[in-house]
């Protein structure tokens, strides 16, 4: 047990009764007790204490000192350094007073004998206690806690244990560590349900068998298939983005990565207990020359291609049929997407009387983008000003008036169930290309082993299943909906590579990918017949004339404001008695 | 052991009062209890505050002298009490003032407390209000020692 010298704060406790005769000099004592945050910094316990880095605001000079302390005897005035003779110590004062409680000796209850000290150079003495109450205090204001009248800092010590320090300092360090734990936790979290999704999207597209191969390497070793790991989590990132004209640029070169995974395993390495030693049929799997079927690399590596063209060509379409704006690109297409919710709404309110309502419940954002400048931030406008703007940007920029698909929403209002069905549409895409492939899996697989349809016929060679669904085996080997039962349950695991020549891998991803675009192009089929049949409901559109009754006109003349609103969005109403010129804008409502 | 030091301390700080008498211009208006005292407080000699008398309430916490007592002038219309125009007092009454927070020590006691306030007003050469009086006044905590005072000046 050591002693360290320490001016620092310390946790005030009521101090033991320690005998007072034993010490020359007061010296506070502190047997044991907790060491306060402050003092743990401590690295050596028997190391002198730095005082604590406070914010150095000069501690404020107390005022005079209380009349209540001029009754020390005078000789202890007179007394300077603690080096005294043991003789003149505190404890041979006589009407000693505490300057904290006022308390005199004499009050003191004769049974608890309480400890006097004198830590500074004037006539100041207080109990022991007391002091170490104030101490604690003043510490909280002041670097170094000191006599308000003399100034003198004072000294405390206190035994320290290594034991306890040690276990305060591993405390702070798990509390700091466990932040950390916490946060890894979290993205580790997320990394496993990112990857467990992907591992899932590349069987729902690729089909089990290709599935198992990549992810667990062809001899079930594992092989290098870390690399592919690291990818997996980056595909329902990939398929949110691919929604999105963020990653457009970028997508052509993600399957490369892939690749690059993919480098051959060494097949020396293949493992008799859970294949056949056949050569791998990674080799085949990411081959990437033009055969057919084609590899499941070679797949991925144009799937990113055909998105890039299929839009394109959709835009172009879309163009052609509904006019400038339409078959959003980019953002705008996204947003347009985001917007479906309130061209619903509209619909149900179309039928009835037409009102400009904003649908409640809708999250509304100004979203600031390069194209949507002018029209965000006008969406609180009235209509007269909405309509002026409108009239500029036609004027100014007819090309990129998107006006006659979309309604001139001069705000950007995301339905948040629309932005959620979004997210849930594009995790859901792989399964539903999965249900698709395997719904041409079943019209191929009708006929027997050898159809009479030449329409199957072709389906088959498409599909890349003509062997496999001509081969004997052929009625338990494509994959449908519940094979991976039996595939799971099946050993040894069949994997035809080349050099096995026994069976051809059943190339799902060719069917999934197909079905996929299937269900694409019904999509975008559906959109564009909609769309179609918006352009027909806005072409017929007609405000609705009302009766004249006692209106009179100076001149008499009769007006049926029946406007066609084909071009624009909105038109002249017709003229009232201020003649000022009423505009109706059709688009708002 | 706080609230028995603080016992024994404001009794002795309360006879010391009432055998010697509180410093000149004071007068104690009521001590009944340990625990709230209220002092009245005329500042002598020549100053903006001759003949003006104020009134302070001492509130006295149970860690006493350990920790500074809640010291307020009182706005009191019945009596005529009302907090001084000062920059350093608010009209709410509050005090801002180090010797009630970070410069507080036990060697300082209610009677050194209202000579301070004394010298304070005293030494005021211009009566004026605080600059952020309107706006302490209207968040100000009933209890100015949650209030945490920005102290400026050393020469009150």
């Amino acid at each position: 047990m050591s002693h360290a010298t320490a001016s620092t704060p310390q946790y005030a406790r009521a101090a033991a009764s320690t005998s007072t005769s034993s010490s020359p000099y007061p010296q506070t004592v502190e047997e044991d007790d907790e060491l306060p945050a402050l003092l743990d910094a401590e690295e050596s316990p028997t190391r002198a204490v730095s005082p604590p880095p406070y914010s150095s605001t000069a501690s404020p000079r107390p005022l005079a000192p209380s009349p209540s302390t001029s009754e020390l005897p005078a000789q202890q005035a007179t007394r300077s350094r603690p080096r005294s003779p043991p003789q003149r110590t505190v404890s041979t004062l006589k009407d000693k007073s505490c300057w904290i409680c006022m308390g005199t000796e004499l009050e003191d209850e004769p049974g608890s004998e309480k400890k006097w000290v004198h830590a500074c150079s004037c006539t100041l003495v207080a109990h022991e206690e007391c002091l170490l109450a104030w101490y604690l205090t003043s510490s909280t204001t002041q670097p170094t806690p000191s006599c308000p009248v003399c100034a003198t800092p004072y000294t405390i010590t206190q035994s320290t244990s290594p034991l306890l320090t040690f276990y305060k300092r591993s405390v702070r360090r798990w509390d700091k560590a466990a932040t950390v734990i916490a946060i890894g936790g979290v993205l580790g979290g997320g990394w496993l349900v990112a990857s467990a999704y992907g591992a899932y999207a590349v069987r729902a597209w690729a089909g089990e068998e290709v599935a198992r191969v990549l992810l667990w390497g062809a001899q079930g070793d594992g092989g290098k298939r870390w690399k592919y790991w690291l990818n997996l989590p980056l595909i329902p990132l990939t398929l949110l983005l691919s929604r999105t004209p963020l990653i457009d640029s970028l997508l052509p070169f993600l399957p490369l990565t892939l690749v690059l995974s993919l480098s051959p395993p060494h097949p020396l390495h293949s493992s008799p207990l859970i294949l056949p030693p056949l050569t791998s049929p990674t080799d085949s799997l990411s081959s990437l020359s033009f055969t057919f079927p084609p590899s499941p690399t070679l797949t991925l590596c144009l799937l990113p291609w055909a998105r890039h063209a299929y839009l394109r060509a959709r835009r172009a379409i879309f163009r052609k049929v509904l006019g400038q704006g339409s078959g959003g690109e980019g953002w705008r297409g996204v947003l347009q997407g985001l917007q479906g919710v309130d061209e619903l709404a509209d619909e149900a309110q179309g039928e009835g009387g037409m009102q400009a309502g904003v649908g409640a419940g809708q999250l509304e954002l100004g979203v600031e983008l390069e194209l949507e400048e002018e029209e965000a931030g006008e969406g609180a406008a009235p209509n007269a000003a909405a309509d002026q703007q409108q009239q500029q940007q036609q004027a100014h920029q007819p090309a990129a008036n998107p006006r006659p698909a979309m309604p001139p929403a001069q705000r950007l209002r995301l339905g948040l169930s629309r932005l959620t069905s979004l997210i849930v549409g594009a995790l859901l895409y792989p399964t539903l290309c999965s249900l698709s492939g395997s719904a041409l899996l079943w019209l191929a697989s009708r006929g027997g082993a050898r159809p009479s349809s030449g329409a199957i016929r072709a389906l088959r060679k498409v599909l890349g299943v003509s062997a496999l669904l001509a081969a004997p085996t052929a009625a338990a080997a494509p994959s449908t909906a519940m094979s991976w039962l039996r595939l799971v349950t099946s050993t040894p695991l069949r994997l035809g590579g080349t050099g096995g020549g026994s069976e051809p891998i059943d190339p799902v991803w060719l069917r999934t990918s197909l079905g996929g675009a299937i269900l694409l192009l019904m999509r975008d089929g559906l959109e564009l017949g909609a769309g179609v049949l918006e352009m027909r409901r806005r072409k017929s559109r007609r405000v609705v004339g009302r009766e004249l009754g006692d209106l009179q006109w100076e001149e008499g003349r009769e007006e049926e404001p029946r406007v066609e609103g084909a071009e624009g969005d909105e038109w002249s109403g017709g003229r009232d008695e201020t003649g000022r010129e009423a505009r109706v804008n059709v688009g708002a409502f | 052991m706080g609230s028995r030091i603080s016992a024994k301390r404001l009794t002795k700080e309360l006879t010391e009062l009432k055998t010697n008498g509180p410093p000149t211009g004071c007068t104690l208006i009521q001590a009944d209890d340990l625990e709230c005292w209220v002092v009245s407080l005329q500042v002598l000699g020549e100053s903006v505050y001759e003949g003006e008398e104020f009134a302070l309430r001492f509130k006295f916490s149970s860690s006493y002298p350990i920790d500074s007592p809640e010291v307020t002038f009182v706005n009191c219309p019945e009596r005529g009490w009302k907090a001084p125009v000062h920059p350093h007092i608010y009209t709410n009454g509050h005090i801002c003032a180090s010797v009630l927070g970070s410069g507080w020590s036990p060697v300082l006691n209610v009677a050194s407390l209202l000579l301070t306030f004394q010298s304070m007003l005293a030494s005021c050469k211009k009566k004026e209000l605080p600059p952020d009086n309107d706006r302490y006044v209207r968040t100000a905590p009933s209890n100015p020692k949650q209030t945490r005072f920005v102290y400026h000046d050393d020469d009150v």
